[in-house]
């Protein structure tokens, strides 16, 4: 049969060696035909000729379609690495698809360092992010150091952790930083010289425009543009920025929209705003998001908001249950108070806006739980959908009660690969770790659930995410947790379909049906037929947004 | 930048509830000098509207040359944008917000430009024993007291006489070395940032009573002596400011808020050092 409706400008069919279209009713496929950037049909070439397309395009015939990777956890900071050299231990691809191999040493520090003095300005700051010292044996990094690679400028080398700085002493001499400073998380020497560290943002705001250059850039909106095309340069259609202030501000707002707006702007956006100021701002928060819900458009929504209610595990600063951390001090500690979360959350709730709470200690996802169900008392709404983002050390009783209360979790899998043996060994302990991020068991209840990168905490890569959650494996070749570990379906969904489910987007994206934009992502090879552990190795050819193909900068 | 435009930062803590807001409001409608407070939560900070000059994003002006930021995404933003401004504020009060721990805030105050002149911790003497013993937040209680380096109970006379005391119990242990005095937010206000040259402030609050000395005639060698001067004033002293010439004629502008001593060069004359001290009724 053939469709009585005329063909239109612009129709395509991409036929592909298999299509994964993450639809339970019809998982896979060869053929999908595109129609206002939106998906027409999806089946086989003759299926979708039906339309009565003759566009044909025949790229894609030795590739494998997925729909498009969502990630639903990360952040438009992902851009920066194309201002702020990448310094850190694991290699990483930059923005523009250039390859940087990982410092490996203090002296490979320096030798990065120089090469960027030799083409600077004397006196023009110099910048790297992503120093990750817990992987090096040499000795601790100082200003001694930084100052074998330049005496003429300042250097401000932003650790990985996000929560030390390490400065040179020409910066130490421009700041009058010296033996007895006053100030909290400036380090010093054996001599009571100040040895260039500077711990927390307080101390590293010291250093102020090396701390205010990176703030600029994080807000830039080539930052933004950066954000796409590693998306993209990952095979994700839709990334979400979670947690920023752009609906604050008009203009800033108007720059986003506009950025985000053409066609070469290659990957949809969740914008998510991050609750910020008292519970008496909070009906204005609303307002504000309201509102610049009416001026966004396919390429760029705001489909939630974020509270950030505690810190991380690896720092410290998660608050957990009983019996707390394994080795090191308990610096656990909320952002927000605990009986205060329902008044903060409430207006939101009440207007039906989504909420993605980042809770990474147990202690903490209790809280946020026991907020919802409050709320929910207060107020029905069955369709919530709200998300405890991270997750990592939920409970199995936690899970339980937030599966009957219609929430969902984004797990931060990647951490399995990143940092499993250091939850295991120092942060934790082996039960705890073993349970951590505990896909498995979220099947077993029935929790929602989809993960995340947190990138540019780790890399923005579903590849890698479904890698980790398949096998959690670690560094050194050993699996944290086996029980957890999920199968290939499973991981792929929670790549797609579960992170638009929970960004409330699933009828728009996160899987190839009819009527949803035709988001797809282009892959050398099945991540189900290759072995579970060269899942993260697939090449990613790149994206389809919207029907339009854009392919990878990436090199290797 | 010189020691003398560096401006006292004065943080502002205390777990939810113990009196912050009032304070400040106190500190921003009683204000005798251009103060800039950075709080949490803006649309608590009650200001009357004919007061109100201009609302500029996260910044409200007020005709008496206070300004009132909000603290958004980084504390330390603000307090850069605060030093570019035409009239810099003659102090910085931070309100820290009810879970943070005022150390953690005030280390902020080292920015270059500021200097730190204290931590004043509010305690709630109505709730302050139910929140030390809270599982979720009693460590975060402890930490923000050990943080003080001047102690207020608040709202004792709303309460009863033992729990006031009980209260003192409970706080004394995990701060042995810092006054406490127990204060509502008029008397707070007053005690920081009315004290001045010739200041009276005498005030009788239920369970103490403050009284202010001027040593008119302090000397010093130099900043390490006046230092030492100033910390060893016995307990009672809550609160003490004045200037001072040192031996080489030079002068200092010294403040003393519960434990914390600061010195900041100035050109302002010598004007006495003034105590304020509490005894217990």
């Amino acid at each position: 049969m053939t469709s009585t409706q005329p063909p239109r400008p612009g129709d395509v069919i991409f036929t592909a060696r298999r299509i994964r279209t993450a639809n339970p009713s019809q998982p896979t496929a060869t053929a999908i035909a595109v129609r206002d950037g939106k998906v027409l049909s999806v089946g086989t070439l003759e299926d979708c000729q039906q339309w009565g397309i003759t566009n044909i395009d025949r790229q894609f015939e030795d590739k494998v379609l997925t729909a498009g990777f969502v990630e639903a956890h990360s952040h438009v900071m992902t851009g920066m690495y194309a201002t702020i050299p990448y310094v850190g231990w694991f290699g990483r691809h930059m923005p523009d698809g250039t390859w940087v191999e990982g410092v490996k040493s203090t002296a490979e520090l320096v030798s990065r360092i120089a090469a960027i003095a030799a083409t600077t300005e004397a006196g023009q700051a110099i910048v790297v992010s992503g120093f990750d010292p817990i992987y090096l044996d040499t000795e601790r990094l100082s200003c001694h150091h930084l100052d074998e690679a330049t005496t003429q400028h300042p250097v401000f080398v932003f650790h990985a952790s996000g929560h030390l700085a390490t400065i040179n002493s020409f910066s130490l001499a421009k700041y009058n930083i010296e033996a007895g400073h006053p100030a909290p998380g400036v380090g010093f020497d054996e001599h009571g010289q100040p040895n260039g560290e500077l711990r927390e943002p307080a101390a590293m705001a010291l250093s102020r425009d090396e701390f205010r250059l990176i703030g600029q850039v994080v807000f830039a909106l080539d930052t933004l543009a950066h954000f796409g095309n590693s998306m993209r340069n990952a095979g994700i259609t839709t990334a979400t920025d979670l947690g920023n202030n752009y609906h604050a501000n008009e203009d800033v707002l108007t720059g986003v929209l506009d950025a985000t707006s053409s066609d070469s702007f290659p990957v949809r956006v969740a914008s998510v705003p991050r609750i910020l100021g008292g519970p008496s701002v909070m009906n204005e928060f609303v307002q504000k998001v309201q509102d610049a819900r009416t001026k966004t458009h396919d390429k760029l929504h705001i489909p939630v908001v974020k509270m950030v209610l505690d810190g991380s595990i690896q720092g410290f600063t998660a608050v957990v249950n009983w019996p707390g951390y394994f080795t090191g001090e308990d610096h656990g500690l909320f952002l927000f108070p605990p009986e205060q979360v329902v008044e903060y959350l409430r207006p939101f709730h009440e207007a039906g806006i989504g909420i993605h709470c980042h809770c990474n200690g147990s202690t903490t996802s209790g809280v946020f739980i026991d907020a919802i169900e409050q709320l929910l008392r207060e107020h029905a709404w069955l369709d919530h959908r709200h998300t405890i983002t991270h997750a990592q050390l939920i409970t199995q009783a936690q899970m339980r009660k937030a599966k009957n209360l219609g929430m969902s979790a984004n797990f931060f899998v990647n951490h399995m690969w990143f940092w499993g043996e250091q939850h295991r060994d120092i942060t934790v302990g082996p039960d705890r770790a073993a349970a951590m991020n505990p896909c498995g068991t979220a099947d077993r209840i029935g929790l929602q659930y989809a993960f995340h990168s947190d990138s540019p905490v780790t890399p923005a890569n579903q590849l890698h995410t479904m890698w980790a959650a398949v096998n959690r494996a670690t560094p050194h070749g050993d699996v944290v947790g086996p029980a957890e570990r999920i199968d290939i379906d499973r991981a792929f969904h929670g790549a797609t379909i579960d992170g638009a489910y929970q960004l409330h987007m699933d009828h728009l994206i996160g899987s190839l049906e009819v009527g949803k934009f035709a988001d797809m992502t282009v892959l050398e090879e099945d991540p189900y037929e290759v072995d579970a552990m060269s899942i993260r190795d697939i090449r990613v050819w790149g994206t389809i947004v919207g029907g339009l193909p854009s392919k990878s900068t990436a090199q290797r | 930048m010189s020691q003398q435009t560096r401006i006292p930062v004065l943080v502002i803590g205390g777990y939810l509830g113990a009196g912050k807001t009032t304070l400040i409001n106190k500190m921003l409608s009683d204000a005798t000098q251009r103060i800039a407070v950075v709080v949490n939560d803006f649309g608590s900070v009650n200001i009357d509207a004919s007061l109100i000059r201009e609302r500029h994003n996260d910044t409200i002006e007020l005709t008496n040359g206070c300004i009132c930021c909000a603290v958004g995404e980084s504390l330390a933003d603000v307090l850069f944008t605060i030093l570019e401004r035409a009239e810099l504020p003659e102090v910085v009060v931070i309100e820290a917000s009810g879970v943070a721990n005022p150390a953690a805030v005030a280390a902020f105050a080292h920015i270059d430009g500021f200097h730190h002149l204290g931590n004043v911790v509010l305690v709630d003497a109505l709730h302050a024993a139910d929140t030390a013993k809270d599982p979720l937040v009693g460590k975060t209680f402890a930490l923000q007291v050990q943080a003080a380096n001047l102690l207020a109970i608040t709202k004792t006379d709303a309460a009863e006489e033992s729990a006031v005391a009980h209260v003192h119990s409970l706080i004394s242990p995990l701060a042995p070395t810092t006054p406490i005095i127990s204060a509502g937010g008029t008397t707070l206000a007053s005690l920081i940032m009315d004290i001045g040259p010739g200041s009276e402030i005498t005030v009788n609050e239920t369970h103490n009573t403050f009284s202010t000395t001027t040593l008119s005639h302090v000397s010093a060698q130099d900043e390490s002596q006046l230092r030492t001067f100033l910390q060893n004033f016995p307990p009672s002293v809550v609160r003490a400011k004045g200037i001072v010439e040192l031996a080489d004629g030079t002068r200092r502008l010294v403040q003393k808020v519960g434990t914390t001593v600061s010195i900041t060069t100035t050109s302002l004359p010598s004007s006495g050092l003034v105590v304020i001290s509490v005894i217990e009724n």
